[in-house]
């Protein structure tokens, strides 16, 4: 169970590359660990260890109109944590203010390929 | 022009007549391109019918510019696909003005082709990177409106009286007169308003209201 206030962070070694057949996420190694659709690519991209579950829910609710949609994106945050591309933070105040993994300090340039 | 055809407009002339090819030659109906505000203007005005498609670059002005005429053209009932610079164009606000969906102005032909038969269809095409861009642009807007929303509770019930008369556009003599206090009282509140707002002017703070809606539930002023 996803708890709102946790903070969804991208695993730091995925990288997150586009195909003929849209996203893959693919390891150090290069071996493809998950192909995602639109939508759980966007979610993938701002999981950033800083954004809690209900911030995110509420801007794709916002996007789309609706709230229903918040039971699928808390679906597909489960499974990109159950398949390892993500890992829940629980309190945000523990992220230190330095975290190499803070997109905002590496350009954001390692999930977006 | 013959009606129900695709309009495609971009400030380049190179750009548009390639856009214009590609569709052109996949069997969309287009129409001659525009490369001119006022060119685009002029033919979107002409049409009696609405265009199933304009397919807009998105360099035709700045951004918001681009959302008034994505906001004019969508509102005359064309539906508007934006063709994104890469990372120049805030895409939020062109959706919020009614744009259909993205498309990368790098993209394949095969996959413009694709969006735009996607928006032909009445579907939004979003990237996923300007998907992502829009969601966090969404996040960034919601904690602007709650952080102004948690500095707006610390203001006294006699603060917000003022900055609400303020924020309708009463200077600072009549709003003394309407709450029967002193000039000098009303800008004494209002240094504790832009004090507690963070606000570094009056402009500002007024901005801050109709911004993030800062208004007292049934407060009466």
């Amino acid at each position: 169970m996803i708890r709102h206030t946790a903070t969804p962070r991208r695993s730091a070694d995925l990288v997150l590359a586009q195909t003929d057949e849209g996203s893959l996420l693919v390891t150090p190694a290069g071996r493809p660990l998950v192909r995602l659709n639109d939508p759980a690519a966007a979610l993938w991209q701002v999981c950033d260890g800083s954004t809690s579950v209900d911030e995110i829910s509420d801007a794709v609710a916002a996007l789309v109109g609706t709230d229903d949609v918040v039971e699928h994106v808390h679906t597909a945050l489960d499974e990109l944590v159950t398949l390892g591309a993500l890992e829940m933070v629980d309190e945000p105040s523990s992220l230190s203010p330095t975290n190499s993994t803070n997109p905002r300090a590496t350009g954001d340039s390692g999930a977006a390929q | 022009m013959p009606d129900r055809t695709v309009v495609v407009a971009d400030p380049s002339r190179l750009q548009a007549r390639c856009l214009t090819e590609v569709l052109g030659r996949s069997g969309v109906k287009v129409d001659e391109p525009v490369s001119d505000l006022a060119g685009l203007r002029l033919l979107l005005d002409e049409v009696t019918d609405p265009a199933p498609l304009v397919l807009l670059g998105a360099t035709f002005a700045g951004t918001n510019a681009l959302s008034d005429l994505v906001a004019d053209i969508t509102g005359a009932g064309h539906p508007c696909l934006v063709l994104l610079a890469g990372g120049t164009t805030a895409p939020l606000p062109l959706l919020e003005a009614g744009a259909l969906g993205f498309v990368p102005d790098d993209t394949t032909d095969e996959n413009l082709l694709l969006e735009v038969q996607a928006a032909l269809r009445g579907e939004a095409c979003i990237p996923r990177v300007t998907l992502a861009e829009i969601l966090r642009s969404l996040i960034e807007r919601r904690r602007a409106e709650d952080a102004a929303r948690a500095r707006y509770q610390r203001l006294s019930r006699r603060e917000r009286e003022v900055l609400g008369l303020l924020a309708k556009g009463h200077p600072a003599e009549e709003i003394a007169t309407r709450l029967v206090i002193s000039p000098h009282t009303v800008r004494s509140h209002l240094g504790g308003v832009l004090n507690k707002l963070g606000a570094r002017s009056q402009a500002e703070a007024v901005r801050l209201v109709h911004e993030h809606g800062l208004h007292d539930r049934g407060g009466g002023s």
